[in-house]
């Protein structure tokens, strides 16, 4: 075989030399890209190496949520009043849904669904990631529930489910104090910084306690991390995290006590509070009328949240805490207890009620036509005569008034975190002066003797100082929670002083001719306590003769029905304020309440101890 | 008398087996490995692809093995021939061939498809070295030969450009302006060859198909639409990216096993190796791949004919071309044409080419005392 075609060539050599010298030349670029590479590859793997690791595990990464069960609510006897219910609910998984007008019209056989909710999964589906959940707005009954269950395989992407939802069992006796749960608005997702509230189907307090504890009562909410592949399809769940179920709350409320104030409230529109004069433990505290927190929890429709907005009587305001009256004759202890603090008077003091008088051509009346004659301080507070404490006020002047009602924490909030608390208002000449501009006036001083005028207090607050009263001058903060230990503070008053008022206020229970002498309860023990009537426009003299029928008068009009008082007489636990607005006389409405609320309080949580 | 030349020939093969440049034989190998470990890597060991890799492999190294104990001088004499088949191959493709995303790219032979396009390129390389062994240095420029040469390169060019495939397209006339270069063609030529081509552009960009437009514009627009076009390059560099330094170790690579690197098999491969072995992996390919661009080169150096020189010189600077433009367009820094990593990525005729390639440069060295 011939191997050699050619002899190498002169010119060949120069050819070589040629394509040695044009080879070197392409090395040369050869080294540069791979140099560049190498660059690339270092920076893309070095310097910004955390970037694409974020951008990768977010790629490969999906974590689903699932909403921890909500911690329950218990009464002080461990009852529960808020607790969790299985829902039976549905989901569609969009991707999984191959013909979205079939499966809903089947479900629609199946469920008799609303219009409108058939619309708004129409609209939202379409918004929908690939294999994101969608839960159909309506709870199932057990029935519907497995009827789709044994129709699963012609419903293609439907999911049933079963999730835990609140369920208050009192809904209208606790609305006020409890609050209710929902779905986090706009405005809660802001305010929050972590993405707790993102949790698919999580609910969050929106007032009272729910949203007071929201954080220890919502727990911490499970998830479920998948690995996804690049269709959105989860490929392998990577971990799986149970959630920690929110803590139970055992508060300091009484459930058969509650229940039993919200029905003596009856159709009254007002609030009742009763709490242990040691510790501040609220016991129970109903604001009527009320509204079915259930309902919020579910989402309320417009039209019916509407009507309650409209409502003249206020269901939506907590009245207990929001509500601010003229304490009216309630504050009288106080007056009575400032004067003999300032030893203006002692306990002998008497004075002449003739049932008006006169100052300066302006006439103050008493309630009682005719007067009580000549009275000294504990008939005064027994029989509640005006004319006795516009003296002590005149006596007094304002500012010293004023700061005895201060030192019972009147002007402002009685507990830390109720964002709907009102302050109510202690009036003084600097107060006056400051906020209206103008000087104080005698005849504000002789009304705010009596509870009227500029002055306005909340029923925790009226509730609080009568607590304080009965333990015997101690500080009391009032709280909804067992585990606070309140520790017990001397207020700066005469312990004599105290004694004296208290003595006043069993006798206008327990005596004949007390203004609560009506409520009495007759049995081994009596409670103590203060009517009040609070004015909400002054009387006019045809007001006067109208008297006898306060139900003449238009109802924004009408009397606020107080009282406030304390038992048992001989050894004082609990304390009770009850204010029923525009009702009539304290005696008639208010002392009634108390009267049931000390009678349950003394008779089966008392005798049964 | 027959005895001894049966024996003659034995230790002959004995002979060339010992001076058969095993380094060479190595890297290929264990480019080989690292592709089909890759490939099982990105199916986290499902499916077939590693399986119907590693066959191919094994198949293309048995040629690459035969194609290195023929002698040089077969390619020489076959190489009119060899392109002539490659063209009738791609005109025929026109009538019969199978379309796939697309365009026109394989011939259906029943049990395997071949992609002559991408054994095109190895026909240019072919011819061009021996249409430059036979001019004469000094007519190397003339007219004559440069319009022979020009259509050489054209009518495959053309014919694969109108496939439609740019990438391979690209490559054939990289692959021959390479070859042009090394036989020595004027600079000049290049210089005005480039302003000309720069001149066309718009007239080119004009002429692409509205997916190839699109690429190109993406290129320049980096990152603007994650979502479309761009989304490939973006996830890949994701892939290398998150790789790091030491990477996410062997099967922890996440992009493409979960399918966001698109063409993961193929194209680009590399951002799940450098995903998986980060930046200490890549180094170590590119210097796997260097090295054996340095060793065909060298093998070109020992050769004392100008065919096996200029051929070993151009494959070298083809395989350097098909290194640079994928490594470069799974980074991010050239635009998305769709050009696999030699014998790493999946796909038989790329592989094929490729071990024939190598195999006649193994051939140069066995035979590299000889003239043609």
């Amino acid at each position: 075989m011939k191997l050699f075609k050619h002899r190498p060539e002169e010119g060949y050599q120069t050819k070589t030399s040629i394509i040695n010298r044009r080879k070197a030349i392409l090395t040369t670029a050869k080294y540069t890209f791979f140099g560049l590479i190498g660059l690339r590859l270092l920076w893309l793997q070095v310097f910004q190496k955390n970037k694409y690791s974020i951008l990768s595990d977010r790629n490969r990464f999906k974590e689903w949520k699932i909403a921890a069960e909500r911690g329950l609510i218990l009464d002080r006897f461990n009852n529960k009043i808020a607790e969790n219910r299985q829902l039976y609910r549905i989901a569609l998984i969009k991707g999984d849904v191959t013909d979205l007008d079939f499966v809903l019209a089947t479900l629609n056989k199946f469920l008799r669904l609303d219009n409108e909710i058939i619309e708004k999964t129409r609209t939202d589906f379409i918004k929908l990631r690939k294999f994101q959940p969608y839960v159909i707005n309506k709870n199932l009954t057990w029935a519907e529930f497995s009827k789709i269950n044994s129709n699963l395989f012609i419903l293609n992407g439907v999911q049933p489910f079963i999730s835990m939802e609140r369920h208050y069992n009192y809904p209208y006796e606790f609305a006020h104090v409890l609050g209710y749960v929902g779905v986090p608005n706009e405005n809660d997702l802001q305010n929050q910084k972590d993405d707790l509230f993102r949790t698919p189907g999580i609910k969050i307090g929106k007032l009272g306690i729910e949203k007071i504890l929201n954080r220890e009562l919502i727990g911490t909410p499970g998830f479920t991390r998948f690995e996804v592949n690049a269709a959105g399809r989860a490929v392998r769940t990577v971990e799986f995290v149970d959630g920690v179920s929110g803590n139970a709350l055992k508060t300091s409320l009484d459930l058969e006590l509650q229940k039993l104030t919200y029905q003596k409230l009856g159709r009254n529109a007002g609030s009742a509070i009763a709490m242990d004069i040691k510790t501040g433990e609220v016991l129970a505290c109903v604001s009527t009328p009320s509204f079915d927190t259930n309902k919020f929890a579910f989402g309320i429709t417009q039209p019916e949240f509407n009507e309650l907005l409209k409502n003249e009587r206020k269901p939506l305001i907590n009245k207990f805490l929001s509500g601010q009256y003229s304490p009216g004759s309630v504050i009288k202890p106080i007056i009575a207890l400032a004067a003999l603090e300032n030893k203006i008077v002692d306990q002998d003091y008497t004075h002449f009620c003739s049932g008006k008088i006169d100052l300066y051509g302006q006439e103050f009346y008493c309630w009682k036509d005719g007067g009580h004659g000549r009275i000294n301080l504990k008939d005064a507070v027994k029989k509640s005569c005006d004319i006795y404490f516009y003296e002590l006020a005149r006596l007094l002047g304002v500012d010293r008034l004023a700061e005895t009602i201060r030192k019972f924490d009147f002007g402002q909030p009685t507990l830390k975190d109720f964002d709907e608390e009102k302050k109510g208002l202690v009036p003084d000449t600097k107060w006056k002066k400051n906020v209206l501009g103008k000087p104080w006036l005698l005849g504000e001083t002789l009304i705010t003797g009596i509870g009227q005028g500029y002055i306005l207090a909340t029923p925790m607050q009226i509730c609080k100082s009568m607590a304080e009263f009965a333990n015997g001058g101690y500080k009391v903060n009032p709280t909804f929670y067992l585990d606070e230990k309140s520790k017990l503070s001397r207020m700066d008053f005469d312990a004599e002083n105290i004694k004296i008022i208290k003595e006043a206020l069993v006798a206008a229970t327990n005596e004949p001719g007390g203004t609560a002498y009506g409520s009495r309860l007759n049995g081994n023990l009596k409670f103590a306590g203060k009517t009040g009537t609070s004015q909400v426009t002054k009387l006019t003299a045809k007001d006067r003769e109208d008297n006898a029928n306060p139900n003449s008068r238009e109802y924004k009009y009408r009397d606020h029905s107080l009282f406030a008082g304390y038992g048992p007489v001989e050894e004082p636990k609990y304390a009770v304020a009850v204010v029923a607005e525009h009702s009539g006389p304290g005696s008639r409405i208010a002392a009634p309440i108390a009267s049931s609320m000390f009678d349950f309080l003394f008779k089966k949580r008392i005798s049964n101890a | 008398m027959r005895e001894t030349v049966k024996v003659s020939k034995i230790f002959l093969l004995i002979e060339k087996f010992q001076k058969l440049d095993r380094s060479l034989i190595y890297m290929i190998l264990v480019l080989g490995l690292i592709s089909i470990l890759s490939l099982y890597s990105i199916d986290k060991g499902q499916g077939t692809i590693y399986l119907k890799h590693l066959l191919r492999f094994v198949f293309a190294f048995i040629i690459l093995i035969i194609v290195a104990f023929t002698h040089v001088n077969f390619w020489y004499r076959y190489a009119y021939h060899f392109y002539f088949l490659i063209l009738f191959l791609l005109v025929v493709l026109k009538f019969v061939g199978v379309t796939a995303k697309g365009a026109q790219r394989w011939l259906d032979f029943g049990f395997f498809h071949v992609q002559p396009s991408e054994v095109a390129k190895l026909a240019i390389i072919l011819v061009l070295a021996k249409f430059y062994n036979l001019v004469k240095v000094e007519n190397t420029n003339k007219i004559f030969s440069l319009l022979v040469a020009a259509i050489l390169i054209l009518i495959p060019f053309l014919l694969v450009l109108r496939q439609p495939d740019l990438g391979t397209a690209v490559l054939i006339l990289g692959a021959a302006l390479g070859t042009l270069w090394i036989v020595g063609l004027n600079r000049k030529i290049f210089i005005s060859g480039f302003i000309i081509v720069i001149l066309c552009l718009p007239f080119i960009f004009a002429g692409m198909k509205p997916y190839q437009k699109q690429r190109v514009v993406n290129f320049f627009n980096s990152e603007r639409d994650p979502l479309g076009a761009n989304y490939q390059v973006i996830q890949s560099k994701i892939g290398i990216g998150s790789g790091g330094i030491f990477g996410k170790g062997y099967l922890k690579g996440s992009q493409s096993s979960l399918d966001f690197v698109p063409e993961n098999h193929t194209d680009f491969v590399f951002s799940h190796f450098a995903e998986e072995f980060g930046l200490i992996g890549s180094l170590l390919l590119l210097w796997l791949f260097f090295s054996i661009i340095k060793r065909v080169t060298l093998i070109g150096d020992q050769s004392k004919n100008s065919f096996s020189k200029i051929f070993c010189y151009a494959f070298a600077f083809n395989f350097f071309l098909y290194i640079a433009i994928n490594l470069g367009m799974v980074t991010g820094l050239l635009p998305v044409v769709g050009v696999p990593l030699p014998i790493l990525s999946y796909g038989g005729t790329a592989m094929l080419t490729n071990m024939i390639g190598l195999g006649i440069v193994l051939s140069s060295k066995l035979y590299n005392e000889d003239f043609i």
